[in-house]
C-alpha cells in the first residue's frame, strides 16, 4: 500500500501545508506538481510515459468529439486506451491461453504495467463515453484534465472518479475549514486503523489457516470469512485515506463502500461494494450491452466476468466475476417468483437472506484469492469432512 | 471514555520502564517457554517478550525451586526444534522426572552476538535468577556495534532505551560496544524510540492474534508438525581461504570486550551462580578450517582463552565445543535432535553439580 510508505507521509506533510499557503490561483498548479511528483516517484519514467500518451490521446479525442468528430474518433480513442490496458495487463494471460491451446511454448515477457493503469483506463473510457454519448462538455483546461487524471489521493487505487463531479471543484479551490480538516484527519486515521489494525490482523490469521493438512469445513469457513475481512478492511481503509486526503484539499471524490456485508441480496451487495467500480461497470458495460432490456442474463454474466478480470489477469478472477454474475442472474430470475415467505419482513427471514448473501459473497472470496484447483480441493474436502 | 482509557494504557506501555516482573502478558512463543518464535518474528522489544515468557508468570512447583536462566544464540534456543525437544526442555523434563527442585528458563535468542546476550541478561535480572547459564561460541564474539547484521541492529534499535540505560551503568567488559550504540543514536529524532516501540507494539498485537489462530488450529489439528523457519543443511564444500578472510575482517581486533567481567559483577552484586558453556559447533573440516565459520586454530585459541578467563573468575565451566560429531548437527551450529539429547545430558550433570553445592543460592 503506497499510503503506508514513509516517503508518502513526508510528501503529504510538505504538500498539504504548502497547498494551504498557496494563493488560490496557484493551488491547482501546486496540486498538479505534487500529483506528478507522486506518480513519478511510484511509477517511474516507464510508468509515466504511457499514461501521458493515453492522457494526450483522450484529451485530444474529447475536444475533437465535442467539435463534431465522427464516431470513428471515439472508437479509435477507446481502442487505444483499452488496448493499452489489455497489452499491459492481459497480454501475458492471453499468450498463456494461446500457448496452452496451441501446445506451443511462447517466450513472452510480461510488460511492466504503469501504476494504476486499470483506474486510468476506466476514467478515460468514462470521459470519452460521457462526451460522445451523453454530449457532456469536455474538459478544455489541460491543467484540469491533468488533475483529473493524476490527482494523487485517488491515483493508485481509486475511487474511480467521474469528471462531471470532480472537475467543477477545480475551478474554485479553497482551503478546508477547521471542521473539514479535522473530519479529513479523522477519516485518514480511520482508514489507517482499518488497514493496520483489522486487515493486517486478518492476513496474519489467513496465513495461519492456510497451513493445514486438510481443508475441513471450519478451516474453509474461517478462510472465507477472514479473506472477506481482509479485502474489505484493506480496500475500505485505503479508500478512507484517499477520501480524507482529498478533503484536505477540499475536494470530494466518490465513496466506495457502504457497509457491504450487511447486504441481504447480491444486488444490494453490489450497490454497496466498490461502488465507484460497480457503477462504472453498470453504466459503461452492462447498460451499453443492453442492460435489462435484452439478453439480461448474458449481459449480467459478461459484465461481471469483465469486472472480475479487471481485478487481475487470471482464471480465478474471471471465475469470481462469473460466480457473482450467476448469483445476480439467479436473483434476477427468481425475483417476483419467490414465495411470499421469502419476501417476509421478519427479522428471522431478513437474517436468512443476509446469511445466504454473506455465504455467497464469502465463498466468492475463496475464488478471488486462490487458484481454481485449490478452491475445488477446499470445497471437496469441506464436503467430505461434513459427511464424515 | 474508552478512548482515554486506551490512550492511558498505551501511554503506560510506551513509557514503561524495565520489566519488574509484576505484570505478565499472555504467552506467545511455545506457550511462553521461549523469548522468540522459531518461525521468526518482528518483535524484538525485550519488555513484552520477557513479560510473555514463563520467567514472568511461572509459579514454582516447590518453594525451594531454583531458577536457572539460560542465555545464548539460536542453537541454545533449540532452533529448529520445539522447546520440549531442545536441550533445555530435555533437562527440564529430566529434573521434573527426578524431582530435582530446579527449572531452566530458555532466554536464548537467535543471532550470535555477546552484547545482545548481555542486554537480555541485564533485562532478565528483574525476574530473579539463581543460576545463569551463559552459552557462548566463538561466533558470539564478533564485533558488530553499532551496525553489523541487520536483525541484530534491529534488536538493539528496538531496545534502544534499555541499551542507553545499560551503557549509562558502564557495565565492565562491555562498555565499548554499548558506548558505540549510545553514541550512534545520540543524534536520533527525540520521538524515534517511542515510534519504534509503537511499531513493535503493533507487531506484538499481530503476533498475538496469530498465536490465537495457531491455538485454534492446533485444537483442530493436534498432529500438525511443529512450525519453524526453514533451515538449510550444512554445506560440505566451502573455501577455507574465504572463511579466514571473512573471520579476520569481522574479528576487528579480537577480544577487546567480553561479557565475563559483567557476569562477575552480577555474581558479586546478587550472589547468582554462573555457568559458562562453550557451546558445541559442528566439525566440518576443509584444509585448516574447523568449519565454514573459522579455522581450527582460531577455535582452539578461543576455547583456551575462554577456559582461562572463566577459571580466573571462579565460574563453573562446561566445554562442549567439540562434544558432538558433525552428524549430530543440522548445519554448522544447530544440533539435531540426537545432539540436543547429548547436550542435555552434559548440561544436566553440570547443573546438578552446581545445585549440589551448599552455597547455591
Amino acid at each position: 500500500m503506497l499510503f503506508l510508505d514513509t516517503w508518502f507521509w513526508l510528501f503529504a506533510a510538505v504538500v498539504v501545508p504548502i497547498y494551504w499557503l498557496c494563493p488560490r490561483r496557484w493551488k491547482q498548479y501546486w496540486l498538479l506538481a505534487a500529483s506528478l511528483t507522486f506518480q513519478w516517484r511510484f511509477a517511474g519514467p516507464a510508468g509515466v510515459a504511457p499514461v501521458l500518451v493515453l492522457a494526450v490521446v483522450t484529451y485530444a479525442a474529447g475536444i475533437a468529439i465535442a467539435r463534431g468528430a465522427t464516431r470513428a474518433v471515439f472508437v479509435a480513442a477507446c481502442t487505444v486506451v483499452v488496448g493499452a490496458l489489455v497489452f499491459y495487463k492481459y497480454s501475458a494471460f492471453a499468450v498463456g491461453i494461446f500457448a496452452s491451446l496451441s501446445g506451443s511454448a511462447i517466450d513472452w515477457t510480461m510488460p511492466v504495467a504503469p501504476l494504476a493503469i486499470s483506474f486510468f483506463t476506466f476514467e478515460f473510457v468514462h470521459y470519452l463515453y460521457e462526451v460522445r454519448v451523453h454530449g457532456r462538455e469536455p474538459i478544455r483546461d489541460p491543467v484540469h484534465f491533468a488533475l483529473f487524471v493524476v490527482f494523487f489521493p485517488s491515483l493508485a487505487a481509486g475511487p474511480i472518479k467521474r469528471f462531471p463531479d470532480f472537475v467543477p471543484q477545480l475551478s474554485d479551490l479553497r482551503n478546508p475549514s477547521l471542521d473539514e480538516t479535522l473530519s479529513a484527519v479523522r477519516r485518514i486515521i480511520r482508514g489507517l486503523f482499518k488497514k493496520i489494525c483489522i486487515a493486517d490482523l486478518a492476513v496474519e490469521l489467513v496465513e495461519v489457516f492456510e497451513v493445514v493438512p486438510e481443508y475441513t469445513l471450519p478451516v474453509v469457513v474461517s478462510l472465507a470469512v477472514l479473506q472477506g475481512f481482509r479485502i474489505y478492511y484493506d480496500f475500505a481503509g485505503y479508500t478512507d485515506i484517499a477520501i480524507g486526503l482529498a478533503q484536505l484539499f477540499r475536494l470530494k471524490i466518490p465513496e466506495n463502500f457502504d457497509r457491504p456485508y450487511f447486504s441481504t441480496s447480491l444486488q444490494d451487495f453490489w450497490r454497496r461494494w466498490h461502488m465507484s467500480l460497480s457503477s462504472w461497470i453498470r453504466d459503461y458495460i452492462y447498460i451499453p450491452l443492453g442492460g435489462n432490456r435484452t439478453h439480461r442474463i448474458a449481459n449480467l454474466l459478461a459484465a461481471m466476468v469483465i469486472c472480475g478480470l479487471w481485478h487481475g489477469a487470471a482464471w480465478n478472477f474471471a471465475a469470481w466475476g462469473l460466480f457473482h454474475g450467476l448469483g445476480l442472474a439467479l436473483e434476477a430470475g427468481v425475483r417476483g417468483r419467490r414465495p411470499a415467505w421469502f419476501e417476509a419482513d421478519g427479522a428471522g427471514w431478513t437474517f436468512a437472506r443476509w446469511l445466504v448473501c454473506y455465504g455467497w459473497v464469502s465463498y466468492g472470496w475463496l475464488l478471488f484469492f486462490y487458484p481454481l484447483g485449490t478452491v475445488a480441493k477446499m470445497t471437496v474436502q469441506a464436503v467430505e469432512w461434513c459427511w464424515k | 471514555m474508552w478512548r482515554s482509557k486506551a490512550g492511558a494504557l498505551l501511554l503506560l506501555v510506551l513509557t514503561a520502564g524495565e520489566a519488574r516482573g509484576e505484570i505478565c502478558a499472555p504467552p506467545f512463543f511455545d506457550d511462553g517457554s521461549r523469548l522468540y518464535g522459531t518461525a521468526g518474528t518482528q518483535v524484538l522489544w525485550l519488555e513484552p517478550l520477557l513479560r510473555q515468557h514463563e520467567v514472568c508468570w511461572r509459579r514454582a512447583a516447590r518453594e525451594d525451586e531454583k531458577r536457572i536462566f539460560v542465555f545464548g544464540n539460536s542453537s541454545v534456543l533449540g532452533f529448529p526444534h520445539p522447546n520440549d525437544k531442545s536441550a533445555i526442555g530435555l533437562v527440564n523434563r529430566a529434573f521434573a522426572e527426578s524431582d530435582i527442585p530446579a527449572h531452566l528458563f530458555n532466554l536464548a535468542m537467535p543471532w550470535t552476538y555477546g552484547p545482545k546476550d548481555a542486554l537480555i541478561i541485564r533485562s532478565a535480572q528483574a525476574f530473579r535468577p539463581d543460576v545463569i547459564v551463559y552459552s557462548v561460541t566463538l561466533d558470539d564474539s564478533y564485533h558488530q556495534a553499532p551496525a553489523g547484521f541487520a536483525p541484530v541492529d534491529a534488536f538493539f534499535l528496538a531496545n534502544s532505551g534499555a541499551v542507553d540505560r545499560f551503557a549509562g551503568e558502564r557495565p565492565p567488559g562491555i562498555q565499548e560496544p554499548f558506548g558505540r550504540y549510545r553514541a550512534y543514536w545520540a543524534d536520533d529524532w527525540p520521538l524515534e524510540p517511542a515510534w519504534r516501540k509503537f511499531r513493535q507494539l503493533g507487531s506484538l498485537v499481530r503476533i498475538g492474534v496469530g498465536q490465537v489462530g495457531r491455538r485454534v488450529r492446533r485444537a483442530w489439528f493436534p498432529d500438525l508438525p511443529y512450525e519453524t523457519a526453514p533451515l538449510e543443511p550444512a554445506s560440505t564444500g566451502y573455501d577455507c581461504a574465504e572463511v579466514q578472510r571473512r573471520f579476520d575482517l569481522f574479528w576487528r581486533g579480537g577480544r577487546d570486550w567480553s561479557l565475563l567481567p559483567y557476569l562477575a559483577q552480577l555474581r558479586r552484586d546478587t550472589g547468582v551462580e554462573i555457568l559458562v558453556v562453550n557451546w558445541p559447533v559442528a566439525h566440518d573440516p576443509v584444509g585448516d578450517c574447523y568449519n565454514a565459520r573459522y579455522s581450527a586454530r582460531d577455535l582452539e585459541d578461543y576455547s583456551l582463552w575462554l577456559q582461562r578467563e572463566v577459571a580466573s573468575r571462579g565460574f563453573q565451566y562446561l566445554d562442549l565445543h567439540d562434544a558432538l560429531p558433525a552428524t549430530e548437527f543440522i548445519d554448522t551450529i544447530h544440533p539435531a535432535l540426537e545432539g540436543q539429547r547429548r547436550v542435555a545430558l552434559r548440561l544436566e550433570a553440570a547443573l546438578l553439580d552446581i545445585l549440589a553445592k551448599p552455597g547455591a543460592r
